[in-house]
């Protein structure tokens, strides 16, 4: 299974999902024209990689903006390692905010309100280096 | 990006020029309009409008988290206008140009206000008016659950995210909307939304 790197855009978010590393990870704006076309080839890259996924696997948010319908597709990404995590996998959610965006940070504990998975709200002075 | 597309032919007068350019800018200066655009929105001018209030914002020393919520607004604002969609639905579809839309960012003492007007059809009129309705009474914990309610039902419709932007400009704005439906024509009505963030 191949790697998804996109570079960053004026309002699209860089992706770097690694199926290796167990590692994916959306940063930047997210305000594509038309975020059903940009996140429906992201979700069913993630559906493949279910069917046969590492140990751990990690998706890791770090947000500048973002519109609200970008969120519902954030949602369904949780939702496809939500999916392992039930069936006893390793799989968590890093959610990265400013710290003086209290909005941002809002944003990942609304989606800890609607996802069984483990969801870390991290401050961005918190950042570990990968 | 003050823009008025098509606004006809050059004057080379240039007297007559200067007067007009006064004249927009004595009213803008009125209004306290920072930022103003009329006209038909396409993607890269949404962008541009975000840049340039983002630039804007932090010239006027704009505390961070107000900066944010402006421009959470403005993007749904942006968004919306662009994206009210059913115009298409509005028979008499040639004058004026349903598509067209204004936004606008403006500034006063201790106060944001972004502007949004667009056309729909009345019959979307109608649906968003009933929603503003209902949300408008609702407290912050009420309008936060109905979020998680909308987000959490997973709809996506192939332009937006299931009327999440208007509850996400209540709670960036703390409610602190007004807005306006005006009837233009047999199908069509004009929305007028002003939205205060207190700086």
């Amino acid at each position: 299974m191949e790697k998804i790197i996109l570079e960053a855009t004026s309002t699209t978010p860089r992706i770097f999902f690694d199926p290796e590393a167990g590692y994916f990870e959306i940063s930047g704006k997210s305000l594509p024209e038309n975020s059903f076309e940009f996140y429906k080839p992201l979700l069913d890259w993630m559906e493949v990689y279910s069917e046969n996924p590492v140990s751990q696997s990690a998706l890791v948010f770090k947000l500048e903006y973002f519109n609200t319908s970008s969120t519902s597709h954030f949602l369904r990404l949780i939702k496809r390692l939500e999916k392992l995590y039930t069936e006893g996998r390793s799989a968590a959610v890093q959610w990265y905010y400013d710290d003086e965006d209290e909005d941002m940070k809002e944003a990942g504990e609304d989606f800890k309100l609607l996802s069984k998975l483990p969801i870390q709200i991290l401050s961005r002075g918190q950042e570990l280096t990968a | 990006m003050t823009s008025q597309p098509n606004s006809g032919p050059i004057n080379t007068e240039s007297m007559k020029d200067s007067v007009a350019a006064l004249r927009h800018y004595q009213a803008m200066q009125q209004e306290g309009l920072i930022i103003s655009y009329c006209g038909t929105l396409t993607h890269e001018l949404m962008t541009t409008f975000l840049q340039l209030a983002d630039t804007k914002l932090k010239e006027l020393q704009a505390a961070k988290r107000k900066q944010k919520n402006i421009i959470n607004v403005l993007i749904e604002c942006l968004q919306n206008a662009m994206f009210h969609g059913d115009v298409a639905l509005i028979e008499d579809n040639a004058e004026p140009n349903y598509k067209s839309c204004l936004v606008a960012l403006g500034h006063e003492t201790g106060e944001f206000y972004i502007y949004a007007g667009n056309y729909l059809s009345r019959k979307a009129a109608q649906v968003l008016k009933e929603k503003l309705q209902a949300m408008l009474p609702m407290t912050s914990e009420q309008l936060h659950d109905l979020y998680l309610t909308q987000l959490g039902s997973g709809e996506i419709s192939a332009k937006g995210g299931a009327g999440l932007g208007i509850i996400r400009i209540l709670r960036e704005s703390n409610q602190q909307i007004t807005y306006s439906f005006r009837d233009v024509s047999k199908d069509a009505a004009f929305f007028s939304l002003q939205v205060k963030i207190l700086a």
